[in-house]
């Protein structure tokens, strides 16, 4: 099902390249995260989508349909903005109007589309208060009841829940989720937190200066980070630097913790992803690791420890449940290399 | 916070400005009323009645409001399209363009008016280009005493504060609020009307406010270029006060005018209040972009130059005429040689006529920035705590019955300003006749309501938020005021102290009336040369006219370069 194709897409603010040759796909009813560090172009590609900035070089394409010669206004797309750029001469039922004005609705329909969103949102009731006078996650909601109201061929998110405390953002997620699946929105959701991307939407984007550094599902992209960018960037910290040397045609890695067989083509040095997923305690792997256990922090479910194996510092989560050395004690753990090794060019 | 009021504190930051009202506005204002209508027969009733018996009078006051009418909504017209240009874009010689647009604010009317004549008068440029070139007995274009005349000049003083006083506050409107709109599928046109105008109104209500009292208070202009077919109130008062010596009606006129200015300013100010809105400033440095599309520049072209030749070629036409010689100087026999001449400028040094009150132009100069300096030193003194009073403290009654008072002495002519300084302040118990600071003080509340004007929107929009964050990390109210309210309304006060610097270098009116011979400011040495016959006299005022044009010029190039160098915006 085609909907929004962006193809190559470049833009330089003077001697800033903020995006350099960006392209991705958005099937209908399909949402997107676009995951990435603050200043990695994110913002700049919602911008050239909505039509507010016209890209350097490339093509955003509607159902196959170019739209460079769309104005941003005729786009039939939804934008929320970061600070939601509520209007601030306005009720909240005007604001969420706009659209429905700008489209020319009748205004019974009009107030009927207003109630239906504001109700969506979970503010019923709320057409004749002042915008100035909401809490921030009651202008969150506005914003989106603005966003949807004109039934958007594809709605935008930028940072949408950035400037809201981590309690209700974990709550509008799942709302946002939920509206998101109800309404059947094609979405693009911009953000830099890896949760927020994974739990919303059905696939990922992850983005460094400009460049798109992996797509897919948040499970993907989680078990087989693409690029030592996304798997710092997903948290997965126990990088290792490495040689590959070739052994009787296996290659096998030679790392500060030790030699580990690894599949791979590559040659020379490598930068090696010990997933900590796959590592589990015990002797049961073909590769038995032998540290002591630094520090460990109770985090609710899991302990997150770190380990220190040959003078480096590894760090694993274990279930609370299980019997954990304690801090100062040696700690015995293992893995298989097919599952927990990822390897890349030595950066 | 308990230890004062909050209602004592709002008194006490209105102290300075009331103390200062009521010293040198409503004594001297007291003080010529009194005297006027102690002289007049039949009491308070007499002059009235003489005023709106007459259909002369009447016709006056018709006239008046007719002509700032449509003078500001010429104003605003021109001005608008700048203001967005100027709020939006950068571009190379913006700068530049900026301090070129106020120059006209702070020319005296006179030098207008002779500008306006070098350039479309009898004798003037395009006058005497077609009298050659078709070779005609009469000049053709008729434009001295004419409506068109007053309104082109109007325009030509005016559009800087559009440009000003609107750009600035446009320039920090959040450019997010207008891309929402077009997301939502408003076009241009639609975004404009719904959202732009509704959030940029308080600063084109402000604008259009100052536009309409100095053109329903203009003088120099309706009296040079408008002749005696127009009159305004102002130069009604003036007649009756100078040329029929009628106290009594001129006092009435003045009282008149000033009740007509604080309606308008109640009127106003009741409007601000509705449609002011607590707005997320941006620094002008985020929401100002480049002309990329060919249809930006086409914009900017003919914007820039539709200003400049409003602007600059009056100015040119002038700067020209102080070096051309056209006419023969008195006693002169031989055939004039028509050309090129530096003696206008030779001739400012020498003192022809050996007159005790000869000047040199040097001493005018460093006369008038002196007193120029003092009046942006007073003016900020004073304005910042009324405007901090204004903005933090809008809802208390003491704001509420300032508001308009400030605004007051703009409705107030010049002439009965002047005359009122003369009678209270030269006796006991407040003799300032030898104090150097006289002038100073009657520029300054001249340049009051426009430092108000400028910062008291600024500290409005500064979100409570800023010194709610500041107070909470332990800063004390004078803190939050020196490290986040003054910084944040950098911009604005530099507005503010270059429109109480020109409005100083510029004021001719009272300082006509109050300032000692001796020292006279330079549209004063201007006015002396003006009114003395010949062409060499007529020569040296444009001459002097323009070396005032090019300190203006030099002195808002300083500012704007000093507000990047160091103020810095946000």
């Amino acid at each position: 099902m085609p909907g929004l194709t962006i193809r190559d897409i470049q833009k330089s603010f003077g001697d800033v390249k903020a995006v350099r040759g960006v392209s991705f796909e958005v099937a209908q009813g399909e949402t997107v995260a676009l995951l990435g560090p603050s200043g990695c172009g994110k913002s700049t590609i919602l911008a050239i989508i909505a039509g507010l900035e016209k890209p350097d070089q490339g093509e955003v394409l509607w159902d196959s349909a170019d739209l460079a010669s769309t104005p941003v206004n005729q786009r039939g797309f939804g934008l929320m903005f970061q600070d939601f750029a509520l209007f601030p001469h306005m009720n909240v039922a005007d604001n969420v109007a706009f659209g429905l004005r700008m489209a020319a609705l009748p205004r019974q329909q009009m107030g009927e589309r207003v109630a239906e969103v504001l109700e969506l949102v979970g503010l019923p009731g709320f057409e004749q208060r002042d915008v100035n006078t909401l809490s921030g996650g009651e202008q969150q909601r506005v914003a989106l009841a603005r966003s949807l109201a004109p039934y958007p061929r594809l709605l935008m998110l930028d940072e949408p829940l950035g400037s809201l405390d981590r309690a209700l953002r974990d709550r509008l997620v799942v709302e946002l989720r939920l509206i998101l699946r109800r309404t059947k929105q094609t979405a693009i959701y911009v953000t830099h937190d890896q949760e927020e991307a994974f739990a919303l939407a059905d696939r990922v984007v992850v983005m460094n200066a400009g460049r798109v550094e992996q797509s897919g599902t948040g499970q993907a992209i989680y078990q087989q980070p693409a690029t030592v960018f996304v798997a710092r960037f997903l948290g997965l910290t126990n990088l290792l630097q490495g040689e590959v040397t070739r052994r009787d045609g296996q290659a096998v890695v030679q790392t500060d913790i030790g030699l580990v067989p690894a599949e791979t083509s590559l040659d020379g040095p490598v930068t090696l992803l010990l997933h900590p997923d796959a590592v589990h305690l015990g002797t049961q792997g073909s590769c038995q690791l032998e540290g002591t256990v630094v520090e460990r922090s109770f985090r609710g479910g899991i302990y997150r420890t770190s380990v220190e194996v040959s003078g480096v510092k590894l760090s694993f989560d274990f279930q609370s449940n299980q019997s954990l050395p304690e801090e100062g004690q040696p700690i015995q753990l293992a893995f298989d290399p097919a599952e927990a090794l990822r390897i890349y060019p030595a950066e | 916070m308990n230890a004062i009021s909050h209602r004592s504190r709002s008194a006490l930051l209105w102290l300075p400005a009331a103390l200062f009202l009521a010293l040198f506005y409503f004594y001297p204002l007291g003080s010529i009323l009194q005297a006027s209508f102690a002289r007049g027969q039949g009491g308070l009733l007499a002059p009235l009645g003489e005023a709106f018996g007459s259909p002369a009078i009447r016709g006056v006051v018709w006239f008046t409001f007719w002509q700032a009418t449509l003078s500001t909504l010429l104003t605003l017209a021109f001005g608008l399209p700048g203001a967005y240009l100027l709020a939006r874009y950068r571009f190379p010689g913006k700068s530049l363009l900026q301090a070129l647009s106020t120059i006209p604010f702070v020319l005296p009317t006179l030098v207008v008016a002779a500008a306006f004549n070098a350039m479309l008068g009898p004798r003037g440029w395009v006058n005497l280009g077609l009298m050659e070139l078709f070779d005609l007995a009469q000049p053709p274009v008729q434009f001295t005493y004419s409506l068109t005349a007053i309104l082109l000049a109007h325009v030509f003083y005016n559009t800087a504060i559009v440009l000003r006083l609107v750009g600035d506050f446009w320039s920090h409107l959040d450019p997010r609020l207008s891309q929402a709109a077009q997301v939502l599928g408003a076009s241009r046109g639609q975004t404009l009307r719904r959202i732009t105008l509704p959030l940029i109104m308080p600063a084109i209500a402000s604008a259009a406010l100052l536009v309409f009292i100095f053109n329903f208070t203009s003088f120099g202009v309706i009296l040079v270029l408008g002749g005696p077919r127009f009159a305004t109130l102002e130069v009604e008062i003036y007649y009756q006060t100078v040329g029929l010596f009628n106290l009594p009606l001129a006092a009435t006129l003045a009282m008149l005018q000033l009740g007509c200015t604080l309606c308008l300013t109640v009127a106003y100010t009741y409007l601000l209040r509705r449609v002011s809105r607590p707005l997320s400033l941006r620094p002008g440095a985020i929401t100002q972009k480049r002309l990329v599309s060919w249809r930006e520049r086409l914009f900017a072209a003919v914007y820039i130059t539709l200003l400049l030749s409003l602007l600059v070629t009056p100015l040119v036409a002038l700067a020209a005429r102080s070096f051309t010689r056209l006419e023969a100087e008195r006693g002169q026999l031989t055939q004039v040689e028509r050309g090129f001449t530096l003696d206008f400028y030779k001739e400012l040094g020498v003192n022809r006529r050996e007159s005790l009150f000869y000047v040199s132009p040097a001493t005018a100069i460093a006369v008038s920035l002196g007193y120029a300096s003092a009046t942006v030193l007073l003016a900020l003194l004073l304005g910042l705590p009324a405007s901090w009073a204004l903005a933090r403290h809008a809802a208390s009654p003491i704001s509420r019955a300032f508001d308009p008072l400030l605004m007051l002495p703009l409705g107030t002519s010049a002439v009965t300003l002047g005359l009122g300084f003369i009678l209270a302040l030269s006796r006991p118990p407040l003799d300032l006749r030898a104090s150097p600071l006289l002038i100073p003080l009657a520029h300054t509340l001249v340049a009051f309501p426009f430092v108000v004007r400028s910062l008291a929107p600024a500290l409005r929009s500064i979100r409570p938020r800023l010194g709610q964050a500041a107070a909470v990390m332990g800063a004390a109210p004078l803190q939050v005021a020196r490290y986040i309210d003054l910084p944040l309304i950098g911009r604005a006060m530099l507005v503010a102290a270059i429109f109480a610097f020109t409005i100083s270098l510029g004021e001719f009116g009272a300082t006509a009336l109050i300032a000692r011979p001796e020292y006279p400011t330079i549209p004063l040495v201007i006015y002396r040369f003006l009114s003395q016959p010949g062409a060499l006299n007529y020569g040296q005022a444009l001459a002097l006219s323009t070396i005032l044009m090019l300190i203006t010029a030099a002195g808002m190039l300083v500012i704007e370069r000093f507000r990047i160098a160091d103020v810095g915006e946000f």
